[in-house]
């Protein structure tokens, strides 16, 4: 069995890293233009769009399963929307780093072995529970704990379903197309 | 170092999630010398580019399957390998060049100097030495000069492909392997390039379908037919003339027709053409001419700079692009086919001899068998306007006549008109007597003039003294100035500020006094490395909702509005300073000072970011995507995200190849990296961390100030 970190694995996450990182730029201007709207139910606004932005990290850690993978994913997404273009600026990279930890933690729970959909929610869930510990202190340092925990609470669900299935139903798609079977994966 | 030899025997290798061999060479055996000459031909799909990489080392090791048999290149056994390593081993990497068949992207980094240094930065070959062996090799490959420092995403078909023989041929490799090196390539270069692969001292392997260039008279031949070998010798047919087509008058009226219409970005001179309704036009000629953007224009798929367009209303335009992926994506070819269609489409496709490959996702299958298969989508639609970039690329003798013969045929193509771009002399037999009408039409000469140099710019409107305030005023803003000044600043120094400035907005007791340490530096930075106006005001108009967003926010949930603004100006400290500051982004500086002041490890590097340097390139074929796929079907498109992702994990393959062949997990850590632009600390450097420092400074002496004068 080959262990080490092939070329393939490499490329393979950079791509899902940078891909996704596109896709995040453009996602940061769509929540750019919803926040005023959402003002007043914010949480709700974290329901519906915040689990895009941890996708990268269970979709790396689904397809490429060795150690630092859905991390270095993840990161490497945040940092690519940094780069091109983010309100959030240089804390795009730390909040990337939070989110993909938490996908991280998951895939290492189960040994890298499993990328079922019950690792696919828990790397997705884990992921909002990184963005709540890094979201909250820093944005929203002085509101009241219910909103905080509303806010939490959000962030955890709309990343699990998003992030964690939407990833998974997105590896369903490259498996059937033969994608997968290209890269050993 | 002397040139290897190969040994092949009873070699098969069955792909990985494939059931059947797709090479399958069992009960014979190959040995080529040290020096020696191998040319593999066969139809599309044969098995030869499956020969060449198993040859090269990547079967098993960085593409996933199972190889058996007996494959040992240069003493070393790769089906051992195939068992246990991830990659190309090392021994045979570094004594490699590699030529990966187009017209997909090839390359490992988009400027062609950066992509021909990669493989002696890889051998750590001394930065000195680098350009003469680039210009050398461009020289044997038929690249011209002008063409090495510039990107390759602006190179046609035939330019990227004698670039990737250039990058093949710059390390001086003892074993030479190349797919299709000639394809696209006009007549003239392919025949430099091909005497340099005659006359190269190099053990060699070379796939093509027409071989009469290559051939030498100690060569071994082999040729492929689903995976095995069907002969050993090949009598490949002298290839037809262009001069031999005829040309016939057509009249009527245009449904298209281009008056001097350049395409924004792409470097080609004004063209103007028109097409008629039932006539076929091909257009031939030069590598790089720029066909496939003239083809483009007449689709109306890329947006035009200059001159006009003229389309009759309510056309039916399909477009068979060169790189067929871009209109198949990863479905099966009958799910872009309109029932209404279906059975138009069942025919072509018994023509072109695709009818089992009509439900099978495009991904395994050949480019030829890709192609054939863009064709039938596009025939079967019965358009009002049919383009096709290269029909014949990847298609051997046998497939040509019978695409040939389709379109040819008056009672397939109808009424339909066809616009073809081709290097392919075997397509002349379009122009036999019994065809439809047919106009050759040479790009650019009879389609329009070579690129016209504008001159000017402002002062050339304006009366002579005030021409030359103005030129002075444009020289004193032009970022070029402060380039010479003071250089340009370090990557590596502004990724530091940046993240010193965020670490400061949050420290900071007076967030809006940090601002000072940070506009300053900022506003410098910008001019010298030419910030884009228009970028920057796009991404304040971007940060001002989310800002509104976040203040409000922080009200509702119960925050004092000077809480609320508190939080607001947070976010704006350190998104405004490092929005700009890293403008422009340059992943390639940045890797080089990564590897060179940081020495992060070499291959992980490359691969991010090779992969990085193609976010351009990826939207661009997201965007080409978009427009074809829109000639199809209005309206939103559901599968163009899963496209979108299927079509860049894709690409991994080919950028690991090209990654893998360039030498990039050769380094080693006891040797100093080479790169070919050092990555060099200067004044520019200085200055911004002077600038924010001094600024810093004067913001805490005014804390301090107001503190003492406030008690």
């Amino acid at each position: 069995m080959k262990h080490s970190w092939g070329l393939m694995d490499l490329v393979t996450v950079a791509t899902i890293g940078i891909a996704s990182g596109v896709l995040f730029a453009g996602w940061n201007l769509v929540w750019g233009a919803a926040s005023p709207l959402f003002a007043a139910v914010l949480p709700l606004q974290y329901l519906l769009f915040a689990g895009t932005w941890v996708i990268a990290g269970p979709l790396a850690g689904l397809i490429v399963r060795r150690p630092g993978a859905a991390l270095a994913g993840e990161a490497i997404a945040a940092s690519v929307s940094f780069l091109l273009a983010s309100q959030w600026s240089v804390d795009a990279i730390f909040s990337g780093a939070a989110q993909g930890i938490g996908a991280e933690l998951a895939f290492a729970a189960v040994g890298y072995r499993v990328a079922g959909w019950r690792v696919a929610l828990a790397a997705g869930g884990l992921s909002g529970v990184g963005m709540a510990l890094h979201d909250l202190p820093l944005y929203f340092p002085d509101v009241s704990a219910s909103f905080a925990a509303a806010l939490a609470a959000a962030m955890v669900v709309s990343s699990a379903i998003i992030g964690g299935l939407g990833a998974l139903l997105l590896r369903a798609a490259l498996r059937r197309s033969g994608a997968l079977d290209l890269i050993g994966a | 170092m002397p040139s290897l030899s190969i040994e092949i025997a009873d070699l098969t290798w069955r792909p990985a999630g494939s059931d059947r061999l797709t090479l399958d060479l069992r009960g014979t055996a190959i040995n080529l010398p040290a020096g020696g000459l191998l040319l593999v031909s066969g139809t599309s799909g044969a098995g030869k580019s499956t020969l060449l990489r198993a040859i090269a080392g990547l079967l098993g090791t960085l593409l996933p399957g199972e190889l058996q048999g007996r494959l040992v290149v240069g003493g070393v056994d790769l089906v051992a390998a195939a068992a246990t390593e991830s990659g190309m081993p090392r021994a045979l990497s570094e004594r490699l060049g590699y030529v990966a068949a187009g017209p997909a992207p090839t390359y490992a980094l988009p400027l062609l100097v950066d992509d021909a240094a990669l493989p002696l930065e890889s051998r750590q070959i001394p930065t000195d030495e680098m350009r003469s062996r680039i210009e050398r090799s461009a020289r044997d490959a038929a690249v011209d000069a002008a063409l090495i420092d510039r990107s390759l995403t602006t190179f046609s078909g035939g330019e990227r492909a004698a670039a990737a023989a250039l990058v093949a041929l710059v390390a001086s490799p003892d074993l030479l392997i190349a797919d299709e090196p000639l394809g696209g390539l006009d007549a003239r270069s392919a025949e430099r390039l091909a005497a340099t692969l005659r006359e190269s001292g190099a053990t060699r392997v070379i796939a093509a379908h027409d071989l009469s260039l290559i051939h030498s008279a100690s060569a071994q031949h082999l040729r492929l037919d689903g995976g095995r070998i069907v002969a050993t010798s090949a009598a490949s047919a002298p290839a037809p003339d262009w001069g031999t087509m005829h040309s016939v008058a057509v009249g009527g009226v245009p449904i298209v027709q281009l008056v001097r219409a350049t395409a924004a970005g792409r470097d080609v001179g004004p063209s103007s053409i028109a097409v008629m309704r039932g006539t076929t036009t091909l257009i031939t000629g030069d590598t790089g001419s720029g066909k496939s953007t003239l083809l483009h224009l007449v689709a109306g798929t890329l947006p035009l700079e200059l001159g006009e367009r003229i389309a009759a209303p309510d056309l039916r335009i399909r477009l068979a692009p060169q790189d067929s992926g871009l209109l198949l994506g990863a479905r099966p070819a009958r799910a872009l086919v309109t029932p209404t269609d279906a059975a138009r489409a069942e025919l072509l496709a018994q023509r072109l001899d695709v009818t089992h490959l009509l439900d099978v996702t495009p991904g395994r299958l050949s480019d030829g068998e890709r192609r054939r298969l863009a064709m039938v989508v596009t025939l079967a639609a019965a358009p009002d306007l049919l383009i096709i970039d290269e029909p014949s690329g990847g298609l051997d003798d046998e497939r040509v006549t019978a695409l040939c013969e389709l379109l040819s045929n008056r009672d397939v193509l109808g009424s339909s008109a066809v616009v073809i771009a081709t290097h392919d002399p075997r397509l002349a037999t379009l122009g036999r007597p019994d065809a439809r009408p047919l106009r050759r039409v040479r790009h650019p000469e009879e389609t329009g003039t070579s690129v016209e140099p504008t001159e000017g710019g402002l002062a050339a409107l304006l009366p002579a003294p005030a021409a030359r305030v103005a030129e002075s005023a444009e020289r004193l803003l032009s970022p070029e100035l402060g380039r010479r000044l003071i250089g340009t600043a370090n990557p590596l120094t502004r990724l530091g500020l940046a993240l010193f400035w965020f670490a400061l907005s949050i420290a900071s007791p007076a967030t809006p006094v940090a601002q000072a340490a940070i506009a300053l530096p900022v506003l410098v930075v910008a001019w010298v490395s030419g910030v884009q106006i228009l970028a920057t005001l796009k991404l304040a108009l971007a940060l001002t909702p989310a800002l509104a967003g976040i203040v409000l926010a922080n009200v509702f949930g119960g925050a004092s509005v000077e809480e609320a603004v508190g939080a607001g100006t947070r976010l704006l400290a350190f998104a405004a300073g490092s929005l700009v500051l890293l403008r422009p982004f340059e992943p390639l500086r940045m890797a080089d000072a990564f590897i060179e002041t940081l020495r992060a490890p070499f291959a992980p590097t490359m691969a991010l970011l090779a992969t990085a340097a193609r976010i351009p390139t990826l939207r661009d074929e997201a965007r080409e995507r978009r427009a074809i796929r829109r000639l199809t079907r209005r309206g939103a498109d559901p599968f163009l995200l899963a496209d979108m992702f299927d079509s860049v994990i894709r690409t991994v393959p080919q950028l690991a190849i090209a990654l893998e062949v360039r030498g990039v997990r050769l380094p080693t850590r006891e040797r100093r990296p080479t790169r070919r632009r050092p990555s060099r600390f200067g004044r520019a450097d200085l200055l911004i961390v002077g600038l924010s420092v001094g600024g810093l400074l004067v913001s805490v002496a005014r804390a301090v100030a107001e503190a003492i004068l406030g008690t």
